[in-house]
């Protein structure tokens, strides 16, 4: 045991001194240089470009564009990830019954007022990242784990009674999160769908007009730029990374009684 | 002198983030308990996370570097070559978003299994599973 740590903190100053002398002394990481990467420029000088019309995306924010528009299918089984994960938690936590009528243990008057008051305004701003995710810094995920504040709020400040009676049991939630990924593959597939109809060629993920396929998503909503599909995709995520932190929420902070009642349920099964 | 200053100060920062990085390593590697391995993940990832944004970083001699991010719609092209010219990469931003997400899912899922363990062993430490384990096939 004693040997063990010695090792352990031998390794670990080793990995730092090379790592450090490796990366500020030698300079073989660009490190407060004044000029980036090529494709960094490049991605800097297209995302929002008018003059260049077959290579832009319409996007003030460059990092939704990136996101989104120019590394989309990335963007989408990230988003499959997190679908994945929450499949996993919930199998991991088979067989559990929601249970209300359980005795309400909340916090104290003043606190449930003001957290009632807060809940809408955080809910709005939530909304307002991601809507505006092409304009200002924010996007889909960002806004969903903002949004999904209000329901951990809630656990804590009321109980998990109040969230199940407000209708959000993870039974909902797993349905919303799954229509959210269903309908950003939808957003995805549209340019082909109309493509096919008008008999011209398109990609999944097109957003703007290309050199060689001329469908595009709208460019503009009631006078400012909504990028094309960057708005709807964020909308989406918003509602995916809404249902999905909620639904990690409410399972990782079941009551007692409810987590006894999956271990008797499996043991019973073996 | 003041340039000197500035790169002093983010090789400070590069070294820091190194160290927090070793600190997490020696916590995944040696803390007996759970919850204890879990925080120090969660602080590896966001240090590499950090590291990786401040690999995007870029230092303008004139002004202060601009976010990725046109604050209004370019008139001409030479507003564009401008921004081109004082914003940071926004390639690691992205990258790192990605990363962040995809640490969350996981993260969340390692939770559940520390749950599981819990509720199991009615321990959070490793070692107390692995003698009771030994037992049970020595028996």
């Amino acid at each position: 045991m004693r040997m063990k740590d010695i090792i352990i903190a031998i390794s670990l100053s080793l990995f730092v001194l090379a790592t450090s002398f490796i990366i500020a002394i030698e300079e073989h990481a660009a490190i407060g240089t004044t000029d980036i990467r090529g494709l960094g420029k490049s991605y800097l000088y297209y995302s929002y470009n008018p003059w260049y019309e077959y290579l832009t995306s319409f996007s003030l924010n460059v990092v939704t564009a990136i996101i989104w528009d120019y590394r989309g299918f990335d963007t989408f089984y990230e988003t499959c990830v997190l679908l994945a994960s929450i499949v996993a938690l919930i199998s991991l936590f088979r067989g559990y019954v929601e249970k209300t009528g359980l005795p309400l243990k909340g916090l104290s008057d003043i606190v449930k007022t003001s957290t009632k008051l807060v809940m809408p305004l955080i809910v709005i701003y939530g909304a307002i990242t991601a809507l505006h995710g092409q304009l200002t810094p924010g996007g889909g995920f960002q806004g969903g784990a903002i949004v999904s504040v209000v329901t951990s709020l809630v656990i804590a400040i009321f109980s998990l009674e109040y969230v199940l009676k407000a209708g959000l049991s993870t039974r909902k939630l797993t349905l919303l999160r799954t229509l959210g990924v269903l309908c950003i593959a939808i957003i995805a597939v549209t340019p082909l769908i109309i493509a096919a109809l008008m008999g011209v060629k398109a990609y999944v993920f097109q957003n703007m007009a290309k050199e060689n396929s001329p469908v595009s998503m709208p460019r503009t909503l009631l006078d400012s730029s909504m990028a094309g599909s960057i708005l709807f995709f964020n909308l989406f995520e918003l509602i995916v990374a809404f249902s999905g932190l909620s639904t990690a929420l409410i399972v990782l902070s079941l009551r007692e009684d409810e987590l006894r009642e999956i271990f008797t349920v499996r043991e019973h099964h073996e | 002198m003041s340039d000197v200053i500035v790169q002093l100060a983010l090789r400070t920062s590069i070294v820091a983030f190194i160290v927090n990085i070793a600190i997490a390593l020696y916590g995944i590697l040696s803390r007996p308990s759970l919850i204890k391995k879990y925080m120090c993940l969660l602080i590896f990832t966001d240090s590499i996370n950090l590291f990786a944004i401040f690999l995007g970083f870029r230092l303008i001699r004139s002004s202060y570097p601009s976010p990725p991010i046109l604050s209004r719609e370019p008139e001409t092209i030479e507003d564009l070559e401008r921004f081109v010219e004082i914003a940071v990469d926004p390639l690691p931003q992205a990258l790192t978003l990605t990363a962040i997400v995809i640490g969350l899912a996981t993260s969340m899922f390692i939770l559940g299994l520390i749950l599981m363990y819990y509720e199991h062993y009615k321990t959070t430490d490793i070692h107390v599973g692995e003698v009771e384990e030994v037992e049970e096939s020595s028996e």
